[in-house]
């Protein structure tokens, strides 16, 4: 006996630590602020969509404030394998759960209610509109999801959002075709809730009845073999049960007859067309080659090196506004500069016709920290646009650029 | 290892309901048992609609006419049906099925509430569970009446299927309000679907019904019903299966009896080793003394007048068709 009380101890006493380490390091656990797309191989996560000129409107706001994610999409002609073609897609925002509402969408400027085609080699513009309803700082992404593939993030950006003044609750009013308006936070919890009840409290009424008989005795009668289950049913359990299952079947007539009178006229879930929004062509007018077939990444200096050969092929002058790899903006400018730089041993304009090789160097702690290099991978490449302004700042033009990344011990 | 024998006692079924506990067995094993019982039903019922059903049950968006009403009832049935073997075998109660659905809704209920609603926030119509209680009792009257499996699995099957429509109209067709949002015609579980974020369940993985070029469009409700009630019929023997194969095969491991409750768990007990109702010492209505004692092969010369159902005697003590 003591042997057992000793053994039943230490395992209560194991318990104990396990839970107390368990909670200490719920305590000590810190918030999450990204969402795995690091963790994504990056000839696949790099080549596939290029996020560009995106943007978040107001990053600080109040809770029932609205603003805008807006940007491009190029989708690349070079289509990695690995992903999935993008036949049905759906851009989509990332955050914390439903801490903010998508109000608006519009690829192209049509409003996309569900799922979209979009076609290889063409750039789409988008608008999210989007509302605040919880109160925090949340790390929110534009994403497109690919059918058969998982989802594609774009960069991301925390958004401030603050109470509204004297803590009013959020309310998402909608109004329906009846032209009633009713609030989507609370609309049908009352009659969901309702309901269960009053289907609940019938089917309780009927196991207490049954299940306060004195249990034990009917189990070692049953498992002794001296009574059968059907010699334990009296006429008054039939007749009670009978009448509890007629009210639970009547609850369920009245439901259909309440449903009925309150909602004459309802709908089957509505599903949409797979959109089809226009992209623009974009590429074309900078043809990008690498003329040594590859890139070069030094480890030790996060520097990646490449020679590329731009021809400018449009009638007016470009100049190339920045290189983008997996969200990550490359540029010249000290104000925009987010750690990664891009230098060039020549200057980044071309003129009409011209045709010029730049070595650029690309200078990041992300090619590391975000895992931008490809490590041991099937395919040891990842996709870059380089981004050119034409004429005026509102124009693009972009060039794809496909990178075959060599590791050097010998900085470029 | 054989049972252990209560202390005999003289109680009929009736007055077990008014004196309580015998002395040998408090109530505290009775809520013991049921401390074990309802957890355990509302755990393997709300694993399997979860794994099962899932995003239909979870999201009003996946409440559609067509793959919603006829997956549910024809997943739902299995762990009542299964419920519905295990008590009545081991307790005589035909409150199985009702259990399984009662403790199912509740831990649904327990998992909206607290995970979707209270933590994540999302409404809690958007959310809301849908219930199987009428079909569960439903499932457990017909039990109650037959005291067939076989009658069991298409009256209550087929009932079970066919019920699933109409017990859950009330607490979804408010989400099947048509809305005009930005020019189009949605219902209002599209608009949420819409509007409350759900990262990685983009609306193009919903499994909803498309629109065909079959026939009994406009009576897509009845089609689905009946469809699924059949679906019933058959899944009811996989939770009857369930209920008999892999809750009490397990226990011929461990109990060794001749009980014609479990004789088929020993199929070379001879079947005059069945007890009759008349060598089993019933009084009226409940157990008698030889019944509790041990008195197997005790003539108390009584008549089960009370006992209800249509049919008693050994050949059908189990509720075998």
């Amino acid at each position: 006996m003591s042997r057992v009380s000793t053994f039943a101890g230490q395992l209560l006493r194991l318990a104990l630590v396990a839970l107390t380490v368990c909670t200490v390091g719920l305590v000590g656990a810190t918030p999450a602020f990204a969402h795995g797309e690091d963790k994504q191989p990056p000839n696949l996560r790099t080549r596939a969509v290029h996020f560009y000129d995106v943007q978040f409107s107001n990053p600080d706001i109040k809770v029932g404030e609205t603003f805008t994610m807006s940007g491009n999409m190029y989708l690349s002609q070079e289509w990695p394998n690995g992903v999935t073609n993008p036949d049905v897609t759906q851009l989509t925002v990332v955050a914390p759960g439903p801490t903010v509402l998508v109000k608006d969408r519009k690829i192209s400027g049509q409003f996309i209610s569900q799922s979209m085609r979009l076609e290889k080699g063409k750039s789409y513009p988008f608008e999210i509109m989007v509302e605040a309803r919880r109160a925090g700082n949340w790390h929110l992404h534009p994403m497109l999801a690919v059918h058969g593939a998982g989802g594609l993030i774009g960069p991301g950006q925390e958004v401030h959002i603050a109470e509204r003044p004297g803590g009013a609750p959020f309310t998402n009013d909608v109004t329906l075709a009846t032209g009633e308006t009713v609030d989507l936070e609370t609309y049908n919890s009352g009659e969901s809730v309702v309901w269960h009840l009053l289907y609940l409290i019938p089917a309780l009424l009927f196991l207490v009845y049954w299940f306060a008989k004195p249990l034990m005795p009917r189990l070692i009668a049953l498992i002794g073999g001296r009574r059968t289950p059907d010699e334990l049913v009296t006429k008054r359990d039939v007749k009670v049960s009978v009448a509890l299952g007629l009210v639970v079947l009547g609850i369920t007539a009245a439901s259909m007859v309440y449903s009925s009178i309150k909602w004459p006229d309802t709908l089957p879930l509505q599903v949409q067309n797979v959109a089809t929004p226009a992209g623009n062509t974009v590429t074309g007018t900078v043809v990008a080659e690498l003329p040594e077939g590859r890139a070069t990444y030094h480890n030790a200096t996060d520097t990646l090196g490449v020679t590329v050969r731009f021809h400018n092929l449009g009638a007016t002058p470009v100049e190339l506004s920045y290189l983008e790899i997996g969200n990550h903006i490359f540029d010249t400018d000290p104000a925009t500069n987010t750690g990664a730089t891009l230098a060039s041993d020549q200057p980044l304009t071309l003129g009409p016709g011209e045709q010029r090789d730049l070595k650029l160097q690309l200078t990041s702690i992300a090619f590391h920290d975000n895992a931008v290099i490809p490590g041991a991978e099937v395919t040891s490449v990842i996709g870059s646009l380089a981004v050119f302004k034409q004429g005026n700042a509102e124009a693009h033009t972009v060039s794809e650029l496909n990178l075959p990344v060599f590791k050097d011990q010998v900085a470029p | 290892m054989s049972i252990a024998q209560p202390p005999t006692r003289s109680v009929t079924d009736d007055d077990d309901r008014r004196t309580g506990p015998s002395p040998a067995f408090g109530r505290k094993w009775d809520l013991l048992l049921i401390a074990v019982l309802i957890p355990a039903f509302a755990a393997i019922a709300h694993i399997t609609h979860m794994l099962i059903i899932g995003d239909w049950d979870f999201w009003a968006d996946w409440k559609d006419r067509q793959w919603w009403p006829f997956l549910s009832p024809m997943v739902g049935i299995v762990i009542p049906a299964a419920a519905q073997y295990i008590v009545w075998r081991l307790l005589g109660i035909p409150g199985g099925a009702t259990a399984a659905t009662v403790m199912l809704v509740l831990s649904q209920w327990a998992s909206r509430f607290f995970t979707f609603h209270a933590w994540v926030y999302y409404p809690l119509a958007f959310v809301s569970p849908a219930t199987m209680i009428p079909m569960g009792i439903a499932l457990d009257l017909a039990f109650l009446l037959t005291r067939s499996w076989v009658l069991t699995s298409i009256v209550g099957g087929m009932a079970f299927g066919v019920l699933f429509q109409p017990a859950n109209v009330a607490i979804t067709a408010g989400m099947w309000v048509p809305v005009v949002y930005h020019n189009e015609i949605m219902t209002v579980a599209d608009v949420m679907g819409f509007e409350y974020l759900r990262t990685q369940a983009p609306s193009y993985l919903r499994i909803v019904e498309e629109g065909h070029l079959r026939a009994f469009i406009e009576q897509i409700n009845i089609v689905v019903g009946l469809t699924a009630g059949v679906g019933c019929i058959a899944f009811y023997w996989g939770g009857y299966a369930l209920g008999r194969f892999v809750a009490f095969a397990p226990a011929k491991v461990f109990i060794k009896t001749k009980s014609p409750i479990l004789g088929f768990l020993h199929p070379g007990v001879p079947e005059d080793r069945v007890a009759t109702p008349s060598a089993a010492g019933i009084t009226e209505g409940g157990i008698g003394p030889a019944a509790v004692a041990g008195g197997g092969t005790t003539d108390t010369h009584a008549t089960p007048t009370d006992t209800a159902g249509p049919r008693s005697g050994a050949q059908e003590q189990d509720g075998r068709p």
